[in-house]
């Protein structure tokens, strides 16, 4: 049963169907409805003036008509600042509150420079166009009648208060022909654009006759004129402004001797100018026709005299920047798998080892060569003599360089150095940036500026930019190992590092096991020479008033058998052995090993290991006793006879409780360990019954500085080229905001720059802080960071240009807003400070002499406007107006004529 | 060290069932308390006579906080001067840092300055700390009252609580409060550090929770 009724559902035929043209006004009219564009049931509010270069917003849909797809889209501006001034546009008062008629007639509207191209032809803020889909473009005059008469008929059906357009030819064209209906007035919105100009068209007068013309009836008042002539400041063919934002580099002529300078910083800047052009347009409104005459012989238009010039700015897009640029090919390197010893072949990497007789042979030359350090020159040597075989991929002139700029102390004392290390490292960040930056750079887990992996790190980058890519990083790593060992060997400490004696574990790993490296260095010199010189029994003979007390107190001093003499005796302490009454000696101690991040990490997960029990616990307690063991065994051997509560009155002071006790003599100190030592069978206890009278230099050493020294080097030996730009990325990345801020300098009001320099800092503390760091990560900010560059070099780039022609106190003012607005308005035109600069940049321009000293100009606007009663004398006066732009080689007509549709 | 380390590799994976780890520190000078609190904490148990640290040690308990299991490992360390420069190595990772003194000796108080220092120039800048009076049952030796203690904290910038290890005062209240500092500050600014969270052991506090205001704060 249910079944049978479906059928004959579907049996129905619908004879309503409408025609094409009908379905498309109906789907128009519903689109318009929805886009509530209609103004039946509400009345409009006018808003005298929009900002034509405000916010644009869209939206779009679909529509077809007979089977052609085609899309509608909705432009309007979002007012945010509207300006209530007082209406100029008096002359539509009979057809008060319509917005298109006041846009059409406001003259503020004229010549904006960063919209619709509809809206700048006719200085409308809302409207609506169609566009046909894809590729189809519509060309037959029948067809776009067809579907102007359509959308007239939708317009009017629901009262649009946007006109609507048709998109007419090719895309690029951009050739609309429009409809607008209001209060029985129709505005015909028609466009011609011609590859040859009519001569009535290039001047004023010519297109005052054509606009009467199409008017038809004499206008009220003379025509109302706005004019906008633009001369362009790019001209290459004139070769004035194709300065470079910064002399290239030139690498070939360099050769072997490239300044240091260039070592020390960074690239910076534009490879090619990021400024293509500024414009600079000379504005007159307001004007009548009766006023200004403008023909082909005779012009009162004279651009200098202007009361308005607009300046604008063209950037080029996608200007290629050497920072940047820089920066990928580190970040290449540190993706790169191969080894040293594959790039530079066996021969070079052979003579690391220092089993080799080619390297003791290379030893045994510098040593005599030398003259002061010297290490530069014998290090080389292994190169030098390899050289002409294999051909080192660093000129030697050039390495030398390098060398000398990361280990400076080689060219001997202070004053030979052509770059001694800053006496203090700044953690923060150097003089040239502006000190409210200072706090951005605390945080920083890299290295310090200007230090020894500072400069490795521009050293690197520097490289592996202008010297012969991964290879050269290759052998620039090879010989700063071979200069390393060469230190560690001879007992010479590595300059640029912080002397804080243990590894800071606030910077970088790389600088750690440097800082580590010197700790071995000093300790193996420290080491070498002979004991400190000790605090001995004999100095209290020497000392007056102690002699005296001690002479009376102890007269008969007990002397110590051979075998138990007191050893390596420090300080001595205002304490007295409990026993013998002797004074307590702080003893000489071991130092303790200094330990760098990974040791801590490889330490903390071993202790981790033994598990969070009681056991574990006391087996932590062994593995970390043994710089107890050896002070008990120091303290033991500068103290003879000492007790365990002398040592840990010395050691762990709190330990030792004294109390006031009554005795029969009265009040008296009595002193006593402290429950946790005095328990039986503690750690501390057993440790000293065991601990042996053993002086620190015999005993057992707690830091072994070869072992660390060897495996320090073994592993900075074993580093691929990548793992060792990894190593350095941090700072690398550190170095390159430090040089973009170098470049934005304090008085520069760019918040752009700013706040994305601010980003790229917070984000860097935070990643340089991760281990092992994600080369991803440091690659998300190379936009960031490319942004901030481009930004800075098109600053200068401007800055520089504009300067050549004039210095003013509102300069940098006037760059900034040319850069972050695109333009700026120059009230008093060639009067102004930067329209007179201008000038003269464009009168340098002009090589062919004119009357007014410019060029002739890139493009020629005019607007016409006027109210005139159309189409017969009895119609309401309406507003008519005409648009025309002449370059070069083209001119646009853009014409709005509205008539009467009740009156004719 | 060898014996029997495989068997604890093994208890230790199957340890791994917590959202986050948080690494903890507990500083002061020597016999301020720091092992008895920690082992009250931890074991809930107290003996006077813990034998001094030697270095540094560690203890693990699991919490569970805003529905989340925190594993936290506190590390207990060595007071004595001689053992700056291990337990030092250590502030570096941490997340938190319980600062003791022991109320009944002024010169653990005085101290609290220099560890702070310490804390600042060794530890990450977004570790949390809570600055905790010790020994609170021993009413008849304080000689710093509970407003001089205040008063420290409140100039440091630090929460403070008095507690007692012996008597169980407080010792679990410090430590919860510093895992909610912890936490929250982690909600804040999980974007702009997400290695706060321990990523190669707990679970990333991205997968678990929406990040309230994240980014919001420069820290």
């Amino acid at each position: 049963m249910a079944d049978q009724e479906d059928e004959e559902v579907f049996e129905i035929v619908d004879f309503t169907s409408a025609s094409e043209w009908e379905v498309f006004i109906s789907r128009l009219e519903e689109i318009l409805l929805s886009w509530q564009l209609s103004l039946k049931d509400k009345e409009e509010v006018v808003t005298s003036f929009v900002d034509l270069n405000g916010d644009w917003k869209s939206s779009s849909e679909d529509i077809s008509f007979a089977g052609h797809p085609f899309i509608l889209t909705h432009h309007w501006v979002e007012q945010s600042t509207v300006t209530n001034e007082v209406n100029k546009v008096e002359l539509v008062t009979d057809k008060k509150g319509c917005q298109v008629f006041a846009s059409l007639m406001d003259n503020r509207h004229d010549f904006p420079f960063n919209c619709l191209p509809l809206a700048k032809y006719y200085g409308l803020s809302d409207f609506v166009v169609i566009t046909p889909a894809g590729n189809e473009m519509l060309t037959s005059e029948d067809r776009i009648n067809l579907l102007l008469s359509s959308i007239t008929i939708a317009v009017g059906n629901i009262q649009s208060r946007a006109p609507v357009f048709v998109q007419i030819h090719s895309k690029s064209q951009q050739l609309y022909q429009g409809t607008f209906e209001c209060k029985n007035l129709r505005t015909d919105f028609q466009m011609v654009h011609l590859k040859r100009i009519p001569p009535t068209c290039k001047c004023l007068s010519g297109l005052i006759e054509l606009f009467k013309d199409k008017i038809g009836s004499t206008p009220l008042e003379p025509v109302d004129l706005s004019i906008c002539w633009t001369y362009s400041l790019s001209d290459v063919r004139n070769g004035g402004w194709e300065k470079w934002p910064q002399p290239p580099p030139d690498f070939e002529s360099m050769g072997g001797v490239v300044g240091n300078a260039a070592l020390g910083q960074l690239g910076f800047g534009a490879i090619r100018d990021p400024i293509k052009e500024i414009r600079v347009s000379a504005v007159w409104t307001g004007l009548n026709e009766d006023v200004v005459v403008d023909s082909e012989v005779y012009s009162d238009l004279d651009p200098v005299q202007a009361p308005l010039w607009i300046a604008r700015l063209v950037l080029n897009e996608q200007v290629p920047s050497l920072l940047i640029k820089s920066l990928c090919s580190f970040l290449d390197l540190c993706r790169s798998s191969e080894s040293i010893e594959q790039l530079l072949g066996k021969n070079y990497t052979v003579l690391q080892s220092p089993d080799s007789p080619e390297y003791e042979r290379a030893l045994g030359a510098l040593t005599k060569e030398r003259k002061g350090y010297g290490l530069l020159s014998s290090n080389r040597l292994p190169f030098g003599s390899k050289k002409a075989q294999t051909g080192g991929p660093i000129p030697e002139a050039m390495m030398v360089n390098l060398l000398n700029y990361l280990f400076p102390d080689a060219e001997g004392d202070l004053e030979s150095q052509t770059h001694p290390y800053p006496e203090q490292f700044q953690t923060d960040c150097s003089a040239s940036i502006d000190s409210t930056w200072k706090e951005f750079f605390s945080a920083f887990k890299t290295s310090p500026v200007d230090s020894l992996v500072w400069r490795l790190a521009t050293a690197a980058v520097y490289t592996m930019t202008h010297l012969n890519g991964i290879e050269g990083v290759a052998h620039l790593w090879h010989e700063i190992v071979l200069e390393l060992r060469f230190r560690w060997e001879h007992g010479y400490t590595i300059p640029g590092l912080e002397t804080g004696g243990v590894p800071d574990l606030n910077y970088c790993r790389l600088y750690q096991k440097l800082q580590m490296l010197n700790c071995c260095i000093n300790h193996k010199k420290a080491g070498n020479s002979a004991p400190p010189v000790e605090a001995t029994d004999e100095d209290e003979f020497y000392d007056a008033e102690e002699t005296l007390e001690s002479m009376e107190a102890t007269p008969q001093k007990e002397r110590h058998s051979v075998w138990n003499q007191p050893q390596g005796r420090k300080e001595r302490t205002k304490m007295k052995l409990l026993r013998s009454g002797e004074t307590l000696y702080e003893p000489v101690t071991q130092a303790l090993l200094p330990m760098t991040e990974d040791m801590v990490e490889e330490q903390s997960e071993m202790m981790e290991q033994l598990g969070d029990n009681a056991e574990g616990s006391e087996l932590r307690a062994r593995i970390l006793s043994a710089s107890l063991l050896s002070d008990m065994e120091a303290f033991k051997a500068a103290n003879p006879g000492a007790e365990m509560e002398d040592f840990v009155r010395w050691h762990s002071p709190r330990d030792w409780i004294e109390e006031e006790v009554m005795t029969s003599d009265g009040c008296k100190m009595e002193g006593r360990l402290s429950g946790r030592m005095q328990a039986p069978g503690n750690l501390w206890q057993e440790m000293w019954r065991a601990a042996k009278p053993i002086v620190a230099w015999r005993q057992k050493r707690l830091f072994d500085d070869t072992k660390e020294a060897e495996k320090i080097l073994h592993t900075f030996s074993a580093l691929r080229p990548a793992q060792i730009a990894t190593l350095l990325l941090p700072t690398v990345m550190h170095a390159s905001i430090h040089r973009l801020l170098e470049e934005l300098r304090p008085n520069i009001q760019l918040p752009d720059a700013v706040s994305n320099c601010r980003a790229a800092i917070a984000k860097i503390v935070q990643i340089a802080r991760h281990s092992p760091l994600d080369l991803q990560q440091y690659e998300d900010l190379l936009p960031v960071l490319q942004k901030i560059e481009v930004r800075l070099s098109q600053f200068n780039s401007l800055r520089r240009r504009i300067i050549d022609y004039g210095d003013w106190e509102g300069i940098d003012e006037f760059v900034t807003r040319l850069l972050i607005d695109g333009n700026v308005s120059l009230t008093g035109g060639s009067h102004s400070p930067a329209g007179k600069a201008l000038l003269k940049a464009m009168g340098s321009l002009n090589k062919k002499d004119t009357s007014s000293g410019l060029p002739s100009p890139v493009k020629k606007e005019f607007v016409l406007r006027a109210m005139a009663h159309r189409p017969g004398n009895g119609s309401t006066c309406s507003c008519q107006k005409l648009f025309c732009s002449v370059d070069e080689d083209s001119v646009r007509l853009a014409g709005a004529w509205t008539q009467d549709t009740l009156f004719y | 060290m060898s014996v029997g380390q495989d068997n604890r590799w093994q208890k230790d994976a199957a340890d791994q069932n917590f959202d986050y780890m948080f690494k903890l520190l507990i500083i002061g000078n020597s016999s301020v308390g720091k092992t008895s609190f920690l082992f009250r904490y931890a074991d809930d148990s107290f003996t006077s006579a813990f034998v001094s640290t030697v270095g540094i040690d560690f203890k693990v308990k699991t919490v569970f906080r805003q529905d989340k299991r925190v594993k936290l490992q506190i590390w207990d360390t060595a007071g004595q001067e001689r053992y700056r420069t291990i337990t030092t190595a250590y502030y570096r990772g941490a997340m938190g840092f319980l600062l003791m003194y022991d109320i009944t000796n002024e010169e653990s108080f005085n101290s609290v300055q220099d560890w702070c220092t310490q804390i600042k120039t060794y530890s990450w800048d977004n570790a949390q700390v809570i600055l905790v009076g010790n020994k609170c049952d021993m009413e008849d030796e304080r000689v710093i009252s509970y407003e001089r203690g205040k008063q420290l904290a409140d100039q440091l910038g630090l929460e403070f609580f008095e507690t007692s290890a012996k008597e169980n005062i407080n010792v679990k209240a410090v430590f919860e409060r510093l895992v909610d500092i912890i936490c929250d500050k982690m909600s804040e600014s999980l974007d702009s550090d997400p290695n706060m969270v321990n990523s190669s052991k707990g679970t990333r506090l991205t997968d678990q929770t929406p990040a309230p205001n994240a980014g919001a704060c420069q820290c």
